[in-house]
């Protein structure tokens, strides 16, 4: 079979060496992680028999964990987009060695985002009712629309860049299992490596990152409409949209770090993510950082000063109330200590820097609990009769831990059966031959001149 | 029926906000089929022989 063309990569062998072989350490870390995975499998298919009771959820509070974690899925997914689209928008070509690692990101928990809400219906069997009897008033379905596009989107971004590695797995990893060999012949689709094929597949890239940025911006805005279009205090704001929007790039963009640190330690690839691009992860998450603060403070500044009764119910338990030790949590987690790490020891040390990005993830979780959970406690109209309480149960916890498994463990193994850095993306930016892409013609005729 | 009618019928009317939604995903899916096959029929002897229809 004729092999196809493939840009030169002097990182190579550094880059394919994790695909060749799993090692026993693998292994027990996917038995480890799926053992936790069926915990909740087994969880969930109690609950879906014994119903919705098993949770902590109750009235008024309808919503727990469960959209906490699909709030929080969904905005773990936008790292790959920000870095794979809206950074490829922004012509910045430091980005290329992550974006494979952080598209993964996306790829991954986008379908745990899904999973959240579908555990959440309690009744899963009825999800085709939300077609069949969906209107389109209903925000719920807004959503539904903007993340069935994201997922379909997102995986063909994924793919399409995907695809010349794929090739390259073809032709390069002889020695590997037979079925393995297999799967990389169907899924690379006969790429022939063609510079023909190159530009028109960075067109269509190029093309669908300014289409994903603009999904992104959707998804996210839309997620925290279906809290904001109620008239519920501390949702019904303007400011919500955005404020979902930037804390997901931020808790994205963290996982992108811890993910990177991870994936250079473990396989050897120092050479192809240095700290230099950590130092570029750390002023994106500086700025961040500094932005989640204004929005925080612009939003509660607005409330306090309109010192609406039912407004300032939900305030104060934020504040001072029974949710005042998870909000300071927050505020520390997400910004004080991240903040002062970023800035003073983030510089050249990635331990430091995964230690801010794992604080700035468990904060961002903590805090799209604090949007949801006080707001549904202390309910508009019958604020002053009703003082709701939610508790968390086990039920909730296992299905939310094996979640994470699941995330982990489909990473895991990806990184095991495909090159987690673009070998042809890396390869333009690392001085190598790639004459048939850089002779990029104007006009046609001078295309077919250089073909 | 006016058009402000016609609105109120296509948001509020159970299950034409699901169709809505096959149609989006239908769309897209075929439109992400269509850019597959053109970048994978890139430098095939097909294009190579019509540069012509190219040119257009």
């Amino acid at each position: 079979m004729k092999t196809a063309w493939h840009p030169e990569n002097t990182y190579e062998s550094d880059i394919l060496a994790p695909v060749k072989k799993a090692t026993a350490v693998d292994w027990w870390l996917w038995i480890g992680l799926l053992a936790v995975v069926l915990a909740g499998l087994a969880a969930w298919v109690r609950q879906y028999i014994l119903g919705l009771g098993v949770t902590g959820m109750n009235r008024p509070v309808y919503w727990g964990v469960y959209l906490t974690d699909f709030v929080f899925f969904i905005g773990l997914a936008h790292s790959g987009t920000f870095i794979s689209a809206i950074l490829r928008v922004a012509g910045q070509s430091w980005r290329a060695p992550l974006t494979r690692a952080a598209e993964a990101i996306t790829l991954f928990s986008l379908p745990f985002g899904v999973a959240s809400i579908l555990i959440d219906m309690g009744r899963v069997d009825r999800l085709l009712n939300v077609i069949v009897y969906g209107r389109f008033q209903s925000p719920l379905l807004w959503d539904f629309t903007a993340v069935s596009l994201y997922l379909l989107s997102s995986v063909v971004f994924f793919y399409f860049s995907l695809l010349p590695d794929i090739a390259l797995c073809r032709d390069r990893l002889m020695d590997v299992p037979g079925w393995k060999h297999r799967m990389y012949e169907i899924l690379a689709l006969g790429w022939s490596g063609h510079p023909e094929q190159y530009h028109r597949l960075e067109k269509v890239l190029d093309g669908m990152a300014v289409f994903m940025t603009m999904v992104v911006v959707t998804v996210h805005t839309v997620v925290s409409w279906v809290f904001g279009m109620t008239i519920q205090p501390g949702w019904h704001t303007a400011l919500i949209g955005p404020f979902f929007l930037l804390g997901a790039i931020f808790s994205g963009t963290a996982a992108v770090v811890i993910v990177l640190a991870i994936l250079r330690k473990v396989y050897h690839l120092e050479n192809v993510l240095p700290v230099t691009l950590f130092n570029s992860l750390r002023k994106l998450l500086i700025t961040f950082t500094l932005g989640w603060i204004y929005m925080i403070i612009a939003e509660f500044l607005t409330t306090f000063y309109g010192n609406l009764p039912e407004e300032m119910e939900v305030f104060w338990q934020k504040f001072t109330g029974d949710f005042a030790l998870i909000f300071w949590a927050m505020v520390i987690l997400v910004f004080i200590v991240p903040l002062a790490i970023f800035v003073f020891r983030g510089k050249n040390s990635i331990p430091w820097m995964v230690t801010a990005s794992v604080l700035v993830n468990i904060g961002m979780w903590l805090e799209r609990y604090i949007v949801i959970i006080p707001t549904e406690t202390r309910p508009r109209l019958l604020y002053e009769l009703v003082q709701g309480r939610y508790t968390p149960t086990w039920t909730e916890w296992v299905i939310t831990a094996s979640m994470f498994a699941g995330l982990f463990l489909l990473y895991a193994v990806f990184t095991r059966l495909f090159p987690i850095i673009p070998l042809w993306e890396t390869a333009e930016t690392l001085e190598h031959e790639m004459e048939p892409l850089k002779r990029r013609p104007r006009r046609f005729g001078e295309r077919k001149a250089s073909a | 029926m006016t058009p402000g009618e016609l609105a109120h019928f296509i948001v509020n009317t159970p299950g034409i906000g699901g169709a809505i939604v096959l149609i989006v995903i239908t769309i897209a899916i075929a439109t992400y089929i269509s850019l597959a096959r053109w970048i994978l029929k890139g430098g095939t002897e097909e294009n190579e022989r019509r540069p012509q229809r190219r040119s257009r």
